[in-house]
This record gives structure tokens, C-alpha cells and sequence, in this order.
């Protein structure tokens, strides 16, 4: 029992870190329709920043965290300002592959600071710090994820449904020319949505940093996971990326834990394939996911 | 106070919706604009309000002045800064969210809560049904409800100038009329309204003025009296012949009924 509810326990923490990437893809696509392929890169340069200005700035973790997340969001602002704004009303195939080049861009971009080999991840506890209860050893880290992550839900859940600017996305999201015509301004609220989506993932970088110990400039190949956690939870539903993120974490983890029982069968390694073979059988049962918008046509 | 010259709007650079439009809305009053589809009707509505870069429609000639100051180049936002408030045809509710959000959605440009706040008693008062529906999901609405609710987003931006898009579209007669009494009252509280309609009979007994387009140009523009007893108008837009001859039906330009892709 003690076991499962480790595994448990860290899959939830793990589910957390595609949540947050996933959030980043939801918003971003909500508002303006566009998937975005640099996600993961904009973690891992969250991820990157805070650890450069923690071991070679020397500052302060949050000072760190701060600068990290003020960068990404900027990235992610300009590119919308300076890239996508141009291609609007243009195919939505080329507007991704516009974010995929954002993606070699960044990711290049880290490696060619000659920073980006083992880099030790920013952090305010130590790694292997935690409680332990009952057998089972809860990790700070863990700990920390699972507690931001419900405080970064619990905030874009108070600006969507409070705030005059979060309305004013909602708005945009359901209908751009009424929202247009009230005289809502779409590329600022496109804006707020990169700025957010870069948040986060710096946000989720910094952990998922914390959880791997060292990283380098694979880390954003995460994004690749948190994919399946979309597409689960139905792409343009903000609460289902959540849930999404959580299940492939859950599921993953706990196969990861429970492999080596069924390894004459299955082989090693089976739990990377999991969160896809989730998101096919989703997919067979349910189009839209699970939470996701179901398009109603009469032909 | 909202006065077009000459304008000519084209899609994509090739098509040409509006060909020399001039047309003028007075500070008090409804004027008409009537047209079958694809007469030009929504394009005007479309470059007053800056929306043709959203359907790749640019102005290529003419000028739009509202209270004597140029608005041709200026964005959506400003337009409705300054007072120019459009209810989009079809309604165009933001179905997920609640009556009270799409009421405070329409007042997004205005800036002073004061202002947002009276604007919003002021369309609970006139349209009472939604008060009772504040929380209520707006897609949920009946079509009658759901127009007054379009009409009172529109005037949550507290506009001098409101233009309808076929409010009475899809609506049973009877909710027509009801529209029709709000209108009269909008234009007597002060507000003007630019009323385009194909609906002639409604939009001609609440106007003082209307134009007729056709194929993106003016056909004819006259006192709304004098157009309800114009014989072509009589014939075509309100289907009132009198004489034996039968009205030559192909000079009307064909009115393909609407295709519905969607529930």
C-alpha cells in the first residue's frame, strides 16, 4: 500500500508538471486557435534562466524565478507581436510551423550559451528534503508542485471569471468579430495569452527542473507528454488540460512503478508509450475528449 | 453626425461590395437601410465600425466622418471610445456566458464603473426578461430574448450612434413588434440608429429617412414616407402591387434562403 501511494503521490506531482504545460496550450489555443509547438522550449528556457541567474548571477531563488518567468513572458509576447500577428487569417498549418521554429530557435538559442550541459536546476530546498509518513517519503518537491499548481489554477480561475480582461477572453474565444465589434482589443487579448502560457511553463520548468536534478536542453521534449494530456482532457478545455495532465501522470507513474511485474509481457519502458496509447483509446471512445468542445453539424 | 462619402469597400482587393456610397444619419432619429442580400448592407456597418480587416475588406475610396472627425483608419476599439456601437446580424451572442457577462462584455471599452453601472440599469429597465435571467446561460435565451439581450450589449458602450443588423431576423411577428417599440424608445432616449433591414415594413414605419442599396450602390434615398409610397419599393421590398400586370420578379435579384451549417 505504502508503495502505491508513493507512486501515487509522485504521479500526481508529475501530472501536475504536464498539467501546467498543457494549461499553456489550452490558453494559447483557446484564444487564437493556434497550437503551439515552442511550449516546451518556453519551459526549458524558463527552466535554464532561473538556473544561470541562481549559480552564475547568484541571486536569490525567487529573484531567479522572477527574471525567468519576466523573460519567457516576454519571448512569448514579442513572438506573438512580431511573428503571429502577421499571419492571421493565413492557414492555421502555417501558423504552426511558424511555433516550430520558435522551438529550434530557443532551444538552439540555450544551447548555444554553452550553458546548457548538466545544469544544475535552481532551487530554494534540497532535492532529496521531504517528509516521511507512514513509509511513505514526500518529497518538497512534490509537495511544492502540487501546492502551485492548485494556486496557478486557482488564480486563472479567479482573473477568467473576475476580471474585466479575462471576460474579455472568454469573449474572444467564443466569438472574435462580436468580441471585436465591443470594442475588446483581440491583440492584447492574445497577448495576455502568450504572457500566460509563458508563466506557466516557466513555472513548470522550474520544478520538472528540481525533479530531474540536472537537466540540459532536452528538458522542454516534455511538452511531447503533455500533449496526450490535452488532447485528453479536449483541446480547447482549460479544466480538462488539468485533469488531462494529471491522469497521464497518474498513469504513467504508476506503470513506471508496476512494470517490472508484467515485463515478460509488455517489455521495459512501457510506461513512455502510456500517456499516447491513453490518448488513442480516448480518442476511439470519446473525439472531443474529455472535456472538449463537440462541434454539433447538420450537412 | 455620421456622414459617408463617396465610400467603396473591396474584399480581398478584387471584389467590390460598396461602390460610392454616401449616405448621412442625423443626431436624433432612425434612418433605414434597406437592400436585398448582398446589397452592401453589412459591409457599410462593417467599415463604419472598423471590422473589415477581420473579413479582408479595405476601404479603397470615400471617407466616414462621425462628429466632423475622420474614423476611416481608426481601429474597432477607438470607434466604440467614441461612441459607435454595432449589434452584429445574427446576433452574435457569446452563447456560453451568462446574460449578466455578455452585459458587461459589451461595456468592455468603457472605462468609468459609474458609467458601466447605469448603463446597465438602463438596459435591465428596458428590457425587464433579463433581469430575471442574469445567471442564466445567454445560448439558453429565446430568439426574442436573445435580440434584446444582442441590443442591450450593444447599448452597455452607452453609444451616440447604434447600428442594428437585421434585428428582426429569424423572429416571430410578434417579437418583431416588441423590437420595433425598443427601437422607437432607444431613438427617443437620445440615441440615433442606423437601422438596416430587410424587413422594409419595420424599418420604414420606425425611420424618418432611408436609403435603398443595390448591388453596393444607392438606388434611392428618400424621406421614409415618400419610400413607402415609392412604386418600386412597394413592389419590391414590400410585396404591394396594385394593377394586373404581375411585377416583373426577374428585375428582383435572386434571395437565396440562408444555408444553416450549424444547430
Amino acid at each position: 500500500m505504502a508503495y502505491f501511494i508513493q507512486l501515487a503521490f509522485a504521479g500526481l506531482a508529475q501530472g501536475c508538471i504536464y498539467a501546467l504545460v498543457a494549461l499553456g496550450f489550452t490558453i494559447i489555443y483557446k484564444s487564437s486557435g493556434v497550437i503551439n509547438f515552442a511550449q516546451g522550449e518556453l519551459l526549458l528556457v524558463g527552466a535554464f534562466i532561473a538556473s544561470v541567474a541562481a549559480f552564475e548571477w547568484h541571486l536569490n531563488f525567487f529573484l531567479a524565478v522572477l527574471i525567468a518567468i519576466l523573460v519567457t513572458v516576454l519571448i512569448g509576447v514579442l513572438f506573438e507581436r512580431l511573428a503571429l500577428r502577421r499571419m492571421i487569417g493565413r492557414p492555421v498549418f502555417a501558423v504552426i510551423m511558424i511555433t516550430i521554429g520558435l522551438d529550434i530557435l530557443l532551444r538552439t538559442g540555450v544551447v548555444a550559451t554553452g550553458l546548457s550541459n548538466e545544469r544544475p536546476p535552481a532551487t530554494p530546498y534540497s532535492i532529496a528534503s521531504g517528509i516521511n509518513f507512514g513509509g511513505v517519503h514526500f518529497g518538497a518537491n512534490e509537495i511544492w508542485t502540487i501546492i502551485v499548481t492548485l494556486l496557478c489554477c486557482a488564480a486563472l480561475y479567479v482573473f477568467f471569471r473576475y476580471t474585466r480582461y479575462g471576460l474579455a477572453m472568454r469573449a474572444t474565444a467564443l466569438d472574435q468579430e462580436a468580441a471585436l465589434a465591443m470594442g475588446i482589443n483581440i491583440r492584447t487579448t492574445y497577448a495576455l495569452a502568450w504572457g500566460i502560457a509563458a508563466a506557466v511553463a516557466t513555472i513548470a520548468g522550474v520544478f520538472l527542473a528540481i525533479n530531474v536534478t540536472t537537466f540540459d536542453s532536452t528538458l522542454g521534449g516534455i511538452a511531447l507528454v503533455a500533449f496526450p494530456a490535452i488532447i485528453l482532457g479536449g483541446l480547447d478545455s482549460i479544466p480538462g488540460a488539468v485533469v488531462g495532465g494529471i491522469i497521464i501522470g497518474l498513469v504513467q507513474l504508476l506503470t513506471q512503478g508496476y512494470e517490472s511485474h508484467i515485463t515478460n509481457i509488455v517489455g521495459t519502458g512501457f510506461d513512455t508509450i502510456t500517456p499516447y496509447l491513453l490518448m488513442i483509446l480516448l480518442l476511439l471512445v470519446r473525439p472531443y475528449g474529455l472535456f472538449g468542445t463537440r462541434k454539433v453539424e447538420r450537412v | 453626425m455620421l456622414r459617408l462619402q463617396h465610400l467603396a469597400v473591396m474584399y480581398h482587393g478584387t471584389i467590390a461590395a460598396v461602390q460610392g456610397v454616401s449616405l448621412e444619419v442625423p443626431e436624433r432619429g432612425v434612418v433605414a437601410l434597406l437592400g436585398a442580400n448582398g446589397a452592401g448592407k453589412s459591409t457599410i456597418l462593417r467599415a463604419i465600425t472598423g471590422l473589415l480587416p477581420l473579413h479582408g475588406g479595405r476601404i479603397v475610396q470615400g471617407s466616414i466622418t462621425f462628429e466632423d472627425q475622420h474614423i476611416e483608419n481608426r481601429d474597432a476599439t477607438q470607434i466604440v471610445r467614441l461612441g459607435i456601437a454595432q449589434v452584429l446580424e445574427g446576433r452574435r451572442l457569446f452563447a456560453e456566458l451568462t446574460v449578466d457577462e455578455n452585459l458587461r462584455a459589451g461595456a468592455f471599452a468603457v472605462r468609468d464603473a459609474a458609467a458601466i453601472r447605469r448603463s446597465y440599469d438602463r438596459v435591465l429597465d428596458l428590457f425587464p426578461v433579463l433581469r430575471e435571467r442574469r445567471q442564466s446561460a445567454a445560448g439558453y435565451l429565446s430568439g426574442g430574448e436573445q435580440q434584446m439581450l444582442a441590443i442591450g450589449r450593444g447599448l452597455m458602450a452607452n453609444p451616440k450612434l447604434l447600428l442594428l443588423d437585421e434585428p428582426s431576423l429569424g423572429l416571430a411577428p410578434i417579437m418583431i413588434q416588441q423590437i420595433s417599440a425598443i427601437i422607437a424608445e432607444i431613438s427617443a432616449s437620445g440615441t440615433a440608429v442606423l437601422l438596416v433591414e430587410q424587413n422594409a415594413q419595420m424599418a420604414l414605419s420606425l425611420a424618418s429617412y432611408g436609403y435603398v442599396l443595390e448591388t453596393g450602390k444607392v438606388a434611392l434615398a428618400k424621406p421614409a414616407a415618400e419610400l413607402l409610397r415609392d412604386e418600386t419599393v412597394r413592389t419590391f421590398y414590400l410585396g404591394l402591387h396594385e394593377g394586373t400586370d404581375r411585377a416583373n420578379y426577374g428585375m428582383l435579384r435572386e434571395r437565396r434562403p440562408e444555408r444553416t451549417w450549424s444547430l
